[in-house]
């Protein structure tokens, strides 16, 4: 149990890493416009911080949730 | 809309530091905080020296890192090419200041409730006032600017937030030109409207070759330098540049 509930935040975490860097944040290359280095959504960042979060709470999970008892 | 940029002549520039008095005075920015800094340096060997200038205000990046790591927005590119600060949003979190290779971001620790240059009741000034200049706090400082509609000029208001040069934005949305460029005396700094060809910019970027701080960072630095060039090993800096808390 405490294993599938980590699995779920890392792939969580770095899922919402990956979506908030590449496609929400301010877009890679040259410069295009004034407002270039604004982020496509606002608080993309702040988006990108909490995957990072989920993922350190994983362990956090994973140390607290109690082992499946055995029979 | 202006595309506002900032020009430094290195030759003209003589090291007065004129323009960060009158960045301090202007913004009431805190103590050993210099939105605009003079870097002084030195190169070569006795008896064949030379020392050189270099003013560095905010260089309002077009491709900004500092604005790409705000994770509450408060760090924010304006269609005319300003890199703003919203005191109002600010978390104090210092991503951008981490993220900003021009190391131009400061962290206030200052008790908004002195005004280092401006507190005409501040007990150590009251001696040689006499109490007879009155409390001055520029309404400017206060105001909302741009289309957003957010506090973005001055500094030293806040405890805990980052501050940094917003190139008189207070100033700049009256027609006026930031407190530096006006206060220069050898007419080394120039502001103005690229997209206008006949802006005092554009004719010296027309005229003169020039260069911007870290280029191959691909920051895109709205702040251009002619004359001179960018600091190199040899150049050594004449003051040690201590690290800011």
């Amino acid at each position: 149990m405490r294993a599938a509930w980590t699995l779920l935040l890392v792939l969580v975490g770095f899922g919402l890493q990956a979506v908030s860097y590449f496609f929400l944040a301010a877009p890679l290359g040259v410069p295009s416009s004034p407002v270039y280095s604004d982020p496509r959504l606002p608080f993309a960042p702040a988006l990108f911080i909490l995957g990072v979060m989920l993922v350190f709470l994983a362990a956090v999970v994973y140390e607290l949730l109690p082992e499946r008892s055995s029979p | 809309m202006p595309k506002y940029a900032m020009v430094i002549d290195l030759d003209r520039c003589m090291g007065c530091r004129a323009c960060m008095e009158a960045c301090k005075v202007e913004n009431n920015t805190p103590t050993a905080h210099f939105w605009m800094y003079v870097f002084r340096f030195e190169e070569g060997h006795y008896p064949n020296t030379h020392v050189w200038f270099l003013p560095r205000p905010c260089m309002h990046c077009d491709n900004a890192p500092c604005v790409k790591v705000c994770p509450v927005g408060a760090r924010y590119k304006r269609e005319d090419g300003l890199v703003a600060t919203d005191w109002d949003r600010c978390i104090g979190c210092r991503y951008c200041e981490v993220a900003c290779p021009y190391g131009v971001n400061f962290f206030n620790w200052k008790d908004p409730r002195k005004n280092a240059y401006l507190d005409w009741d501040d007990a150590d000034l009251r001696p040689r006032t006499d109490g007879n200049s009155p409390p001055y706090r520029n309404p400017d400082l206060d105001r909302r600017y741009g289309k957003e509609g957010r506090r973005t000029a001055g500094g030293g208001r806040l405890r805990g937030v980052i501050e940094k040069c917003t190139f008189c934005v207070h100033r700049v949305e009256r027609g006026l030109k930031p407190a530096c460029v006006a206060n220069c005396p050898a007419f080394a700094l120039l502001f103005g409207d690229l997209e206008d060809p006949a802006s005092e910019v554009s004719q010296v970027l027309k005229r003169k070759p020039s260069f911007r701080l870290l280029e191959e960072l691909g920051t895109e630095p709205r702040v251009y330098y002619v004359g001179g060039h960018p600091p190199h090993p040899e150049s050594k800096p004449v003051e040690e540049i201590v690290a800011r808390v």
